[in-house]
Formats: C-alpha cells, structure tokens, sequence
C-alpha cells in the first residue's frame, strides 16, 4: 500500500510533539524512523495508526480512509494477561475471528509461529516468557492479520543479535512479497542501515532529513540527531556502519 | 334436694372437662382486628399457637394451662432478655424449657421455615418487630398461616387493652383478658381523671434514661415511645422532647443538666453481664439498688439538679415498660411527679395484687425505688 | 499442514477441550451445591420428602410450603445472584485492569445501600410498600452512582483511572450519607440497615429471582457481541486500538450493563461482598482470559460460590441461618489467599 503524509503534525495539550511531516512510502519498501528519545518518532507512528489526533493529511492508496488492516506493534513488551502465545497472536487477527476460531484462522497463525520459531512456545502463558520471546509474540500478533500497513515501535529492541538478524530478514521478506508497507522505530542505526530503504531522521519533532540510506546516514546529519560525534564507513561487502565516537561538545 | 344439685353440680363438674375438651377441639374461624387495624381470620381458640415478645402477659391471659398450647417462641426475647424473670417463670410452667426456638426479628434469625414445620394455627408478633418482619409475614400469610399484631408498645391504653382482648380471643380465655382489662383501665382513669382535675399549673420536669451501661455512659432516653410515652401520658414536661434524633436516644448530658428536671427516673433490670446497671427485678432488695442508683445521681454536674437535691431520683425496671403491668409503673412514676395528689396509691401493693391475681409467680425483690428513701 | 503446524493446532484444541471440561465440572458441582441448599434448612427436613416434594410426587402442605416458596427461591436466587456478582466483577477487572475491581468498585454498593436505607429510615414517605421500595430505591441509587461514573468517565476519555476515581468518589458520597442516615435513625431502623448491608437471601421470592434471571438473560448477549473487544482490552489500550477496537465505547457500553446487572442483584439481596472479586481470579487461574471462556467461567464460579456460601450459612448454625454477607468474607477471604499463594499461575 502507498501511504503519503502532508504536513502531519501531533500535539498534546500545549506541545507541540511533531511538526510539519511530509513524507512519501510505496508498497513493499521498509521505512525507518530514526531520531533520538522525545524526538516524536512514537508520536508520529501513533498518529498514522489514528491513535492520536493529529493535524494535516493521511493518504492511504490516496485515499483519506484509514484501512482496517494495519498491523500495529507498540513500544511496550509488559503484560499481565492470563493468555497463552497462540492466543494472543490469534488476536492480531481481530476483525475476522468469529466466536469459533476456525481451520484458517489457526493456519494464517500458524505459519507466522515458525517464521519467528516461537511455534514451540505456542501453549505457554504469554507472563512466563522472557521480554524478546514476547516481544517475537506481539510482532506475530501485528502480522496475523496480514496487513497492508506495518506499524512497529521498537520491534526487535530486547532481541539478540541472531534473531534480530533473522526477524529483520523476516520483515523484509514479507514486506517484498506481500507489497505491504513497513515504517519501524529502530534505535539500532546499522541494522536501519543494512534492512531499510528509506529513513527519516527526526529531531524535537521534525523531520530533518528523508530518503535512501546513503543520503541520510552522513556523519553531519548524525551528529546534528543524536549530538554524538559519529564514525561512518563503508564494509567491503558495501554497507554502511555507523559507531558513535564522542558525544558532541555543547553550543 | 340439696343432695341433688350437689350431685349434679358433682356430675357436671367432672363433665366439663370433657365437654370443655371437645369444645377445645371444635374451632370457629373469625374475623379478628389487630392493634395495627389488620383484619386476619383466625380459628379460635387456637391449638397451635406462637407467641413472640409480651410472655407476661401471654401467661396471665392464658394461663399456665395456654402454655400447652404454645408450639414455638422466641426464646431470646425472655431467656436472654428478662433472664430473672424467665427464670421464675420456667420454674412454674413445665412446658416452656423446651419450647422450640423460632428466632429473633431483631437479629434476623426469624425464621420462616421453622415456623411452617411447626403448624401453628396463628402467630403473635410485636409491634416493634413487625416493621423487620413484612416480607416474613407475608411469606407466612401465604400458606395460610395468619399473623397477629400485638402493641403493648406504644403505651397506649386503647391499644394496651385491644391487645388483652385479642390475647383472650385467640386463646379462648375471654373471661380472664375482661378481668386483666378492667383491672387496668379503672386504675389508668383514675391516674390520668385526677391529674386532668388537678389542672395542673406547672408541669413537673421528669428525664428518664436507661441505666444499663454505667454512670460514663449515657444511656438512651425516649420522646415519644416507651418511657418517654408514659410521662407524657402523665403530663409530665418530658425534657428529652424535642432533643433527641430520632424517637429515642441517648441525651446530650450538657442538655440534661441545663434543663434542671425536677423528678428522675433510671430504667433498671437484672441484664447478665452489666455489672454497672441499676439493678432492679425480683432478686434486688432495696439496698442494691440503692447501690447501684447512687453512682449515678453521683454524675459530675448533677449536684444540683433539683431532682438530686431533693433525693427524686428514682430506680424503675424497664421490664414494667411495654407491659400490661405498666400500671404499677404509672402509679408510681405519678406519685413521684405529684407526691401530694397522690399520696392514697401504693403502687407495691398493687403490683403484690396483680401477681396474686393473674401470674404464677410470688412477689419479690424491688422494683421500683426512690435513691432518699 | 505440516507437522508443526498440527501440532499447534491440536495444541489449542486440546486447551479448548480442557477449558470445557473445566466448565463442565464446576457445573457438576452447581448442581450438587444447588441440591443441597434446597435439602437444607432450619426446618430440618428429611432429604426422601424433600425430593417428593420437588418432583411433586407427594402432597404434604407444611414441606411444599417450605421447599416452593422459601428453599427454592433461595437456592435459585444463589445461583442468579451468584452468576451476575462473578461476570460483572470479571468485566470489571478487565476494563478496569485492575485486579481487585469488582461491580462494588464503582460505588454501586454504597448507593444501593443509601437507597435501601433512604427507604428504611422514611419509609412512611414514600407511597410504595415496603417490600418494593427497598429493591426499587436500591436499583435507583445504584443506577445513579453509576450514571455518575459514566458522566464523568465520558467527559474524561474513559480511561481506567477515571473510572476507577470517579468511582472512588461516588463510593464515599454514597458511604457518607448513610451514615448520616445511621445517625439519626432509630434503633430498629439502624438493625434493618445494618441487616441489609449484611446481605441476605433470606427474602427471595420467585417474582424476584424472574427478575435478576430476566436481566442477566438480557445482558449476556451484550457481553457476548464484546467478547473478542474484551480479550483484547487484556493487552493495554494501544494494543487494542491499534486493532481498531473503539477503547472508550467499549468501557461505556460494559459499564453500563454492568450497572444494571449489579443494581438488580444488589437490590433484592443486599451487598454481598467478596463474590464478584473472588470469582473472576479462579475463573482466571483455570480458564485464562479469553473472554469466551473467562466471562461463562466467572459467572458459573460466582454461582458456585453464593450456592456455596448459603449451604455454609445453613450448616454453621445448626437450626439459624448465619448472615451470607459474614460467610462470603469469612470463607473468601482465606480462600483467596490460598488461591494465589499455592497456584504456580499466577496472574497479578
């Protein structure tokens, strides 16, 4: 799906938390959104997902409805639910289930289980796994319904290097095949650098930069996000690294 | 010729019971109006019968014999309440140690089902308890037990003696509640005539309080009902009228001795682990409970109370209260608010005769005392 | 499929076919708790004429009598009572997210109480027999505190917070003013109060037992078109919206049927505490949240333990009826405690 933000902006209460947003993703491509905390990342996603109110214009395949299927994976991993894995990933699929779970509705679920190799984990009490195990669950839980639109706040933050590297890969996979689009919050700039095809860099709540990775992960447009004197290279295979330095002396 | 009748008086004597056994037998359904103006059908006289609060009175109406009768009660509200009296009492009338219990209105144990296992042919609620039994004596009424509305209460003549005679209807002892009756009205007449003759010019201050707890506490008086209903019968200038939240309750002690009552009274009895009570009943001789009285004339700020001053503060049992008995208690609560107009009344004596005539029990103890004897 | 694939499948159906099992037992022991209040009571009557009685094979007057209009309706009240007490408590906790919310929590108990005092303390005043006016005003207060909680909750976004501090406010408004009414009322009329606040089945009639069934009847399928909306509230509000479930409607909509249902139950039995809390956290521990089977679980458990409690009010005393209200804390409590210190699944 196509989706294209004019001039969004989120306020809440007197502050202003996001400004002024254009921005432009086609079906199939992955969209990072960069920034440092407070700059409105969560705000702005929160915003697509209608969460919040929010000022300016949400084209959705150019149109101004916002689609029933959009997955949405919030930030917080905490829960108390006395629900089991598969139970909680079969909710992704609000909207479809009936009051019988059915054959396909088992199927859809149980496919995205392997994928993220939680599908041993599928009995168990959601309160007794680990925070990555879970946080593997809610992004199951935001994929179940197979939607066009990918919302994810911090996806693969309490993962370890391997399955971050496999749920990314994941991610990219069913973001190509499906065409759906994928906008995610990562704090890890390498593996923005290495998984998305866009990035949007924002600082106190504008944006300051968008387009391919090239263009944005400049040590100049680094320094001026996060205040951090940056080292980027390039790796013989191509990629870019980012690895922080010094912080930034103040103005 | 002599010889004759005195055989056929013989002959008839040795009958009645027989007839009267078969007349107990045969019962007529009537139309029976209650203190509180419900009109039930009741068979009378009644086989199976369930008193729950007024025994005393139950026992002089009845009779000992009534007691046969008496297929459930509520045991708390004599065992536990009048436990003394109850005593005597359960000494003299076999039957009633093993009355069943149908429970208290006041505590909710009143129970419903163990009433309809008992098959009474009626049921005789107080007046106090039948606000809390609506809905049980509904439930009663409709599988057919009918219930009767006694109000001793309220201290009222007209519904002290439609009470007495309702007692003597359903239990067939007409005779006897004619006689308990008149005994109480011609004595009530003359109390209140004479007062009203009198014309009074200043109407004497009179508080009356409960004296159960001890001289700390204060006890609840009354406006309207119970005690307070009795002075103003009297005529007396109740102090707690117009004082107290609701129809009872205890008095501000500020408010009391700002009002400087000319004649007190302390409700006692022998209530089981009281010991700081005002001790009346049948076990008290005068000298107990002018014991227990004097503490509380004692109060810090009551010295001078022209009651206290003049030694008018007075020990009455409450059981008299909301009694057929009250009477006793008028006279002397008369003869302690105007000493002179009724210096003829002597209220022991009177209550000597009423137990001569209509209770199973002897006389004694002390019941109702000035602290200045 | 493949084999891991089944393997999920028939995992979830054999957690399906458990929770029902579940279901299934705890109804066994409805029944067996249901025919043992109605063999039971002060009449002490022998269980060969009760079952005569019930199955009307016989005619005696005196144990119809007691079996038809006095256990009967109790027993049956029980279970109806008992089943609205747990499935409004478990509502309550998952809107509320909130592990010791029941219906009390927003202040229905403390207006049905004010509203069965106001009847109690000035009775003459109002034109309605006794016996209606009490379940009428209890219901009404009740109500009022609630549309209360709506008010305010509506014009603040609903969340669980206002709620649960707009129920907190109308609880002590309501709290405060019986009181008030306790000290100017009588010595009879504070008993009555005082009794009612008790709680007691001991007034049942089948006309009120109709009632309470009618309502819970009607509410059930409101609570049944929620059912998916509800599960997934469990997993925080963002969560749930993000799956484009309206938050704030859903939270209005079951307060509301959980204010009718608790004003109806409340009204004819008095407040009977402990049921709806205790309830909803062994449906909890046995069943899980998937609202399909943790609100029909809630509702059973709570009948199961009212039925419970009034057998247990019969047998304390042998011959008197013990208050329920007393029996609810006395055996809840512990229970409760006992349930989270030695279950391994604990939630909360």
């Amino acid at each position: 799906m196509r989706l294209d933000l004019a001039r969004v902006g989120v306020r809440y209460g007197g502050v202003e938390a996001v400004r002024d947003i254009d921005l432009s993703i086609a079906g199939g491509e992955i969209l990072a959104l960069l920034g440092p905390n407070g700059s409105g990342k969560t705000s702005l996603i929160r915003a697509i997902a209608g969460l919040v109110p929010m000022t300016g214009r949400l084209l959705f395949d150019q149109r101004p409805e916002r689609p029933r299927d959009i997955g949405y994976m919030p930030q917080d991993i905490a829960t108390q639910a006395a629900l089991t894995v598969l139970e909680v990933v079969l909710l992704g699929r609000f909207g479809k289930l009936g009051l019988r779970v059915g054959r396909h509705d088992l199927a859809a679920v149980q496919g995205l289980l392997a994928d993220l190799g939680i599908a041993a984990l599928a009995g168990r009490q959601v309160t007794q796994l680990s925070g990555g195990q879970r946080q593997l669950v809610f992004l199951a839980q935001a994929l179940a319904a197979h939607p066009r639109l990918l919302l994810l706040d911090e996806p693969i933050s309490a993962l370890d290097i391997r399955h971050q590297l496999e749920v990314m890969e994941m991610l990219r996979r069913v973001t190509r095949e499906r065409g759906i689009t994928t906008i995610t919050i990562l704090h890890d700039l390498n593996v923005a650098a290495r998984f998305a095809d866009q990035i949007v860099m924002m600082r106190a709540g504008a944006c300051i930069a968008a387009g391919p990775v090239e263009t944005v992960l400049t040590p100049a447009l680094v320094e001026q996000a996060f205040e951090v004197v940056p080292l980027v290279f390039r790796a013989p295979d191509g990629r870019l690294l980012v690895t922080p330095l010094h912080a930034s002396p103040h103005r | 010729m002599f010889r004759r009748t005195f055989l056929a008086a013989l002959a008839a004597q040795m009958l009645a019971p027989a007839f009267g056994a078969h007349a107990q037998t045969r019962q007529t359904p009537v139309q029976i109006t209650d203190a509180f103006g419900r009109t039930v059908t009741v068979r009378v006289p009644a086989e199976r019968v369930i008193p729950t609060f007024y025994y005393e009175e139950f026992t002089a109406i009845a009779g000992v014999e009534g007691w046969n009768r008496v297929v459930g009660m509520t045991r708390t509200a004599w065992e536990s309440w009048r436990q003394s009296i109850y005593n005597r009492y359960v000494k003299v009338i076999p039957p009633l140690a093993s009355v069943p219990d149908i429970g208290l209105a006041d505590d909710n144990t009143f129970s419903v089902e163990k009433i309809i296992a008992l098959r009474p042919d009626v049921v005789l609620v107080s007046s106090y308890a039948f606000g809390a039994l609506k809905h049980h004596i509904a439930q009663l009424e409709a599988v057919g037990i009918p219930t009767l509305v006694l109000d001793y209460n309220a201290q009222q003549l007209e519904r002290h003696l439609i009470s007495t005679r309702i007692l003597g209807r359903v239990m067939g002892t007409e005779a006897r509640a004619e006689d308990l009756a008149r005994f109480y009205e011609t004595r009530y007449r003359a109390i209140v005539d004479r007062i009203a003759t009198a014309k009074i010019a200043v109407r004497p201050k009179a508080y009356v309080e409960i004296g159960q707890l001890g001289p700390e506490a204060t006890g609840l008086s009354y406006a309207s009902t119970m005690w307070g209903a009795i002075l103003n019968n009297l005529g007396a200038d109740n102090i707690a009228v117009g004082k107290l939240a609701g129809p009872s309750g205890p008095m501000n002690p500020e408010a009391v001795i700002a009002a400087n009552p000319d004649v007190i009274f302390f409700a006692g009895s022998s209530w089981p682990n009281r010991p700081k009570a005002v001790k009346t009943g049948y076990d008290a001789t005068p000298e107990v409970t002018r014991a227990s009285l004097a503490p509380y004339a004692g109060r810090p700020g009551w010295a001078d109370i022209p009651a206290v001053r003049s030694g008018n503060v007075n020990a009455v049992e409450h059981g008299l209260c909301r009694a057929l008995f009250d009477i006793v208690a008028y006279e002397y609560i008369a003869k302690r608010l105007y000493p002179d107009l009724f210096r003829d009344l002597d209220p022991e004596a009177s209550f000597r005769e009423y137990h001569a005539k209509f209770l199973p029990v002897s006389y004694g103890g002390t019941w109702m005392l000035p602290l200045k004897p | 499929m493949t084999a891991a694939a089944e393997a999920v499948a028939s995992g979830y159906h054999s957690l399906m076919a458990r929770r029902v099992m579940v279901l299934i037992l705890g109804l066994a022991a409805l029944v067996a708790s249901f025919v043992l209040d109605v063999a039971t009571g002060p009449a002490m009557l022998r269980p060969e004429a009760v079952i005569r009685s019930v199955l009307r094979l016989a005619e005696d007057r005196t144990v119809d009598a007691i079996v038809w209009s006095i256990r009967l309706p109790i027993a049956l009240i029980a279970l109806v009572v008992g089943a609205s007490l747990g499935l409004t408590g478990a509502t309550m906790q998952t809107i509320l997210n909130n592990p010791l919310a029941s219906s009390y929590t927003l202040g229905v108990s403390a207006g049905a109480g004010f509203g069965a005092a106001l009847v109690i303390v000035f009775g003459q005043a109002i034109p309605l027999p006794e016996h209606y006016a009490i379940p009428v005003m209890a219901f009404v207060f009740a109500g009022l505190a609630c549309s209360g909680v709506y008010a305010i909750g509506r014009s603040r976004g609903a969340t669980a917070q206002v709620l649960v501090l707009a129920g907190i406010a109308f609880l002590f408004l309501f709290q405060s003013l019986l009181s008030l009414l306790q000290f100017v009322a009588s010595p009879e009329a504070l008993q009555s109060i005082v009794f009612w606040l008790f709680g007691s089945l001991q007034k049942a009639t089948w006309p009120k037992v109709g009632i309470v069934a009618a309502v819970l009847a009607g509410c059930i399928p409101v609570l049944v078109v929620d059912v998916w909306r509800l599960t997934a509230l469990r997993l925080g509000d963002d969560r749930a919206r993000g799956l484009g479930i309206d938050v704030r409607a859903l939270r209005l909509r079951a307060l509301l049927v959980v204010s009718v249902l608790t004003g109806a139950a409340v009204a004819f039995v008095g407040t009977i505490g402990f049921i709806g809390l205790v309830a909803p956290h062994i449906a909890r521990i046995l069943v899980g949240e998937d609202q399909r089977a943790f609100l029909p679980a809630s509702a059973l458990f709570g009948a199961l333990l009212l039925s419970c409690a009034s057998v247990a009010s019969k047998a304390i005393i042998p011959g008197a009826i013990f208050p329920i209200g007393i029996v609810t804390s006395l055996i809840g409590v512990p229970f409760f405690i006992w349930l989270i210190t030695s279950s391994r699944k604990v939630f909360w």
